[in-house]
């Protein structure tokens, strides 16, 4: 049996062409992966640069910009204010006067996403728990009937829905916007996916040692599904502050509307100012998106230390 | 790292409980706000005779330029007729302008307490026949009713009954911009509307006003802009393709529920297809809708509102616009109608709504109306005392005019939402190039129609 | 051997059992959250199941007691059918993209690089604007003269498309703004799921040699196999909801193109005044959209 032996000058060139493969596979993969991310980042952020390049511009540098559409649509080269800012959030007295202050509408915004995020965390969680985890004869069905209530349509229901709130008495006020959201089937089932991925041993071991089922949620079920969470909690935050509809009917005093509807206000019959609604509808999205980029970071370090399956 | 997090959301959900307790449930002045003081007048003056203080809840729509017109309005009020109403304030419900008539409707049927409506014009038939407004016919004078231009009183009214008094009119005109219309060597010194047609004298204007320099069929500017799908718009053609009287012109039967016959009339079809050459065939209108098409130069002419006179003076000040009296086939036409009041059949108020109702539709409250929305008022004698309806030069004038000698409501039925759907499904899909438009025509008839069979027996 | 003689074993009531306790502490984890959905959710839709046995309009009240009058009507309905079969020409165009395009966003962005945050961020950004908003932006966008997707479109030197204005093309045009506003919501959710397959299941299979086509399909999609069965379900759900973009940019046109089910509902419903027609179109549109899910979840093979 002999072994081919190879001169070293061979085995160099060899060694050099497959590292010269390698590199070409890195760059060209880089190449595609940083042009892959850039046609994503335009497609997916061109319509909010247009909102937000126009929000920092007054209605006539809207204007004379707008067509034909070109990179002077998105970026402001001229005509830059932030004036608009400043009327609709009532830090210029024509803003408040116009109506175009939005500031307590933020506020309203972000308290509503807040107490229902909290609530939904107590409230889904411990559904989802249920759903994914326990025993209960005929829970199959129950989950159906639960999922089933996501398919109608919201603006049928809407009417019956005012109905019962008006009921409860709290029409028109800030529970409304929050009572009807302290659960909800959506979040249920998504969590509930994410809940009955766990393995069994750990709820086993769990009672062998003498835990009942509120102790294995707490300490082993939650620790263990925090991504989903937090994906949760940021999907409910983001309902909510999304919510159009509802509020529209639900309430009818322009102190008390969510930001959505009070940035849909704006658009009157006459002409709107443009400059500041895209001002408000800038304010209306960005909070959102900094929260999601905040959590994204958390999102990784979660990951990381729930030692799940590690 | 879980404790943390816990104390963090614990606190912010309490912080968020005491903050949402304390606010307001219901609404709260601040300074500019749409909310006028509820009942605390503030005025020192004792009103004649204690009254306990009645607070009007108003259903419209949001805009601030009405806000700031309604403020001084029930200021004013307030102190009329020594301040026999100085007890009564208004709560305004405001609404965007396309969810007002869903708000409407659902304030009905969740029997939610509000005591006067804005409503458009041709909705008000629709309102009066499912009992929503009250009947106002012995509530108001001859005299009264004289302060307003006659097809306002058609448009507030059903069979011959009073519902509704105008908050304010409109009327269409076609504004052009000046300097392409000179540059095109068009003369517009006679204000006269181009005719629609083959023959028309529109089309070689609009021929010539279309610049399509790259040549690759779409033209950079084009001669006439494309306004909204709507009714409000679009019917003017084809009801201009009829002379008074004929059913192509009244665009519905005088039972108020017929449409075959009306809509579909060989004019009609004709007139629809012309304007569907002009976009497939002339190419002078492009088929979308483009926001401010004229004022920022994409295309030389434009019918519309005078609303658009506050557009172009605000975003678009450099602007030349000029206007002349709209196209036409064979009669002019400008389609009225716009907002109205009225007052709800559950109102508990009714005595300070009619008061204030009254007074908002006075020639005192409709100069506030103009001051702040600049729109074409419903009264009458407004036309002679404001200097723009005076002033030969302005356009408003030439508004005014028209609108008193052509001005048409748009066609008169309880179906009225019905109908305009319909409509605006028919016309976008003409104006998507549907060939067979006479088909088209006919099956929309039809279906209007056949929505408007549930009201037969309206009008006896 | 000794018989062993029955053992006379005191049987507790059934409410002492522990069968029955377990269950019954099971559900009170679930109780809160069921007691919303029966009174926020439930009691709405057995209110409208009710509307839709009479004549009943916003305005007008509940005038006549139909029986089954509308769902007779609405089987003979030849828009509800039209309606319906638009619906499902839009579903088959936007579910299997959603759903394919957000996992091939969610392989991307879950590479270890960096800035891939940031991009899942950007890729969710859609999501959280108003799609009142979007809707405006896009038709702005996709306008045949002046839009910029057209302007490129020409700089290719290819002939112009009309994007909403027609017949033929607003669906697609529709479908793929609903598409770009909502991938973001399953991304996220597939990213979720395929941070959680540990690293070591695709070392083991390169070490056995799987090249990255057998990785893919035998390690991760089972893995991830609950979240794609939720995106699924999800997709499906908004590809039958979908109503804000035809609202706002083609009103169920042209030539009743884009008439999809919902928004003939919310025709008929706040346009027409017929209420009670509406809520029947919904209870059939709910039972259509129940009978769906349970085959999508029994497809995936989860017990459900």
């Amino acid at each position: 049996m002999t072994i081919n032996k190879i001169s070293k000058e061979e085995h160099d060139q060899i060694a050099k062409k497959l590292h010269q493969k390698a590199v070409m596979r890195k760059t060209l993969n880089a190449i595609f992966t940083v042009v892959v991310y850039i046609l994503i980042a335009i497609v997916f952020i061109m319509p909010l640069f247009y909102v937000i390049g126009n929000s920092v511009r007054d209605s006539r540098a809207i204007w004379q910009n707008a067509y034909p559409i070109s990179l002077r649509t998105f970026i402001p080269f001229e005509g830059l204010t932030l004036q608009n800012y400043a009327k609709t959030l009532g830090l210029d007295p024509l803003g408040t006067s116009m109506g175009w202050d939005i500031s307590r509408n933020l506020l309203i915004s972000l308290l509503s996403a807040i107490v229902v995020v909290c609530l939904s965390l107590i409230f889904n969680t411990s559904a989802a728990y249920f759903f994914g985890r326990l025993w209960f004869p005929g829970k199959k069905y129950l989950l159906v009937f639960v999922v089933a209530t996501m398919m109608i349509p919201s603006q049928v229901v809407m009417v019956p829905l005012y109905l019962v709130v008006d009921s409860l008495g709290i029409i028109n006020s800030f529970w409304a916007l929050v009572v009807p959201w302290y659960a909800s089937p959506f979040i249920v089932f998504l969590l509930t996916q994410f809940m009955s991925d766990l393995p069994y041993e750990y709820d086993e071991a769990a009672i062998i040692d003498g835990a009942n089922k509120w102790q294995i949620l707490w300490r082993i079920v939650i620790p263990n599904t925090i991504p989903g969470l937090v994906t949760v909690s940021l999907m409910e935050f983001q309902f909510i502050w999304n919510e159009f509809y509802w509020p529209l009917i639900a309430i009818s005093t322009k102190n008390l509307y969510p930001v959505q509807v009070a940035v849909a206000s704006q658009f009157t019959e006459s002409e709107p100012n443009w400059g500041v609604v895209f001002a408000a509808m800038a304010l209306a999205s960005g909070p959102i998106i900094i929260l999601f980029l905040f959590l994204q970071r958390y999102f990784y370090e979660s990951v990381a230390m729930s030692g799940l399956k590690g | 790292m879980k404790k943390s997090i816990l104390l963090i959301v614990g606190i912010l959900l309490a912080l968020s409980l005491v903050l949402a307790a304390c606010g307001p449930q219901v609404n709260e002045p601040a300074p500019g706000e749409e909310s006028v003081d509820t009942g605390d007048t503030g005025d020192v003056e004792e009103p004649a005779g204690d009254k306990a203080p009645v607070v009007l809840r108003f259903l419209k729509i949001s805009d601030p330029l009405e806000a700031q017109a309604f403020e001084e309005m029930v200021a004013e009020f307030q102190t009329i007729e020594d301040g026999k109403w100085s007890h009564v304030s208004v709560e305004y419900d405001a609404k965007p302008f396309a969810e007002l008539f869903p708000a409407i409707s659902r304030a009905v049927a969740t029997g939610s307490s509000v005591d006067i409506v804005q409503a458009d014009g041709p909705d008000v038939k629709h309102f009066a026949y499912n009992g929503v407004l009250m009947d106002l016919t012995d509530y108001f004078t001859e005299e009264e009713m004289q302060q307003w231009a006659p097809q306002s009183i058609e448009e507030g009214s059903m069979n011959g009954r009073f519902y509704g008094p105008p908050l304010a009119q409109s009327c269409q005109l076609m504004w052009f911009n000046e300097d392409m219309v000179a540059a095109a060597g068009i003369d517009v010194s006679d204000p006269s509307g181009w005719t629609y047609g083959v023959d028309g004298t529109g089309l070689p204007n609009w021929q010539k006003l279309t610049v399509d320099e790259d040549g690759d069929g779409s033209p950079e500017v084009f001669g006439l802009e494309t306004s909204g799908p709507w009714d409000y718009f679009w019917r003017i053609p084809g009801r201009s393709a009829g002379t008074p009287g004929s059913p192509t012109y009244e665009g519905i039967g005088e039972d108020g529920i017929s449409f075959v016959g009306y809509f579909d009339t060989p004019e009609a079809i004709e007139s629809y297809e012309f304007i569907q050459d002009m976009v497939y065939e002339y190419k002078v209108m492009s088929a979308e809708q483009v926001t401010n098409q004229m004022l920022t130069g994409l295309a030389a002419t434009s019918v519309y509102q005078d609303m658009i006179m506050g557009t172009q003076k605000d975003s678009f000040p450099e602007f030349n616009m000029g206007a002349i009296e709209p196209p036409y086939f064979v009669t002019p036409i400008c389609q009225t109608g716009s907002w109205h009041y009225g007052i709800t059949a559950t109102t508990e108020n009714f005595e300070e709504a009619l008061a204030f109702v009254k007074f908002a539709a006075s020639d005192a409250g409709a100069e506030y109306i103009w001051q702040y929305k600049n729109q074409l008022p419903a009264n009458v004698n407004l036309y002679n005392s404001i200097d723009e309806f005076t002033d030969p030069e302005n356009p408003r004038s030439l508004m005014a005019e028209f609108f008193l000698e052509y001005g048409a409501p748009r066609i008169m039925t309880p179906a009225y939402t019905e109908y305009n759907a319909l409509f605006t499904q028919f016309w976008v899909s003409l104006m998507a190039g549907e060939e067979d438009v006479a088909g088209l025509a006919t099956e929309y008839a039809e279906l209007m129609e056949e929505a408007a069979q549930k009201y037969e027996g309206w009008n006896e | 051997m000794a018989a062993i003689s029955k053992l006379e074993i005191p049987r507790a009531p059934w409410w002492k059992r522990k069968k029955f306790k377990d269950a019954f502490t099971a559900i009170l984890f679930a109780l809160p959250a069921l007691v919303n959905f029966l009174v926020f959710r439930y009691f709405p839709i057995i209110w409208s199941a009710r509307a839709s046995f009479w004549e009943y309009s916003l305005l007008g009240g509940f005038r006549k007691y139909l029986g089954f009058g509308n769902y007779v009507r609405l089987f003979g309905d030849r828009l509800f059918w039209q309606s319906m079969g638009v619906t499902a020409k839009f579903f088959l165009m936007y579910v299997p993209i959603v759903v394919a395009l957000a996992m091939l966003l969610a392989l991307f962005s879950n590479q270890r690089k960096p800035g891939m945050g940031v991009i899942r961020a950007i890729i969710f950004i859609p999501v959280v604007t108003s799609f009142v908003v979007v809707s405006i932006i896009w038709g702005m966008l996709l306008n045949k003269d002046v839009g910029l997707v057209n302007g490129i479109i020409r700089s290719f030197g290819l002939p112009r498309i009309s994007f909403l204005m027609d017949k033929n093309n607003a669906l697609p045009t529709i479908a793929m703004i609903s598409i770009w506003k909502n991938v973001g919501y399953s991304v996220i959710v597939l990213a979720a799921g395929l941070k959680s397959i540990p690293g070591e299941m695709y070392e083991a299979a390169i070490v056995d040699g799987a090249n990255n086509w057998q990785r893919f399909w035998k390690i991760t999609i089972p893995m991830i196999s609950r979240q794609l069965m939720f995106v699924t379900v999800w997709a499906t759900l908004g590809a039958f909801q979908v109503f804000i973009p035809v609202y706002s940019l083609t009103q169920g046109g042209p030539s009743r193109a884009t008439n999809v089910i919902v928004y003939y509902i919310y025709s008929k419903a706040f346009q027409f005044g017929e209420m009670g027609y509406a809520s029947a179109m919904s209870m059939v549109l709910l039972f259509v959209l129940l009978i769906v899910s349970v085959l999508q979840m029994r497809l995936f093979k989860r017990d459900y």
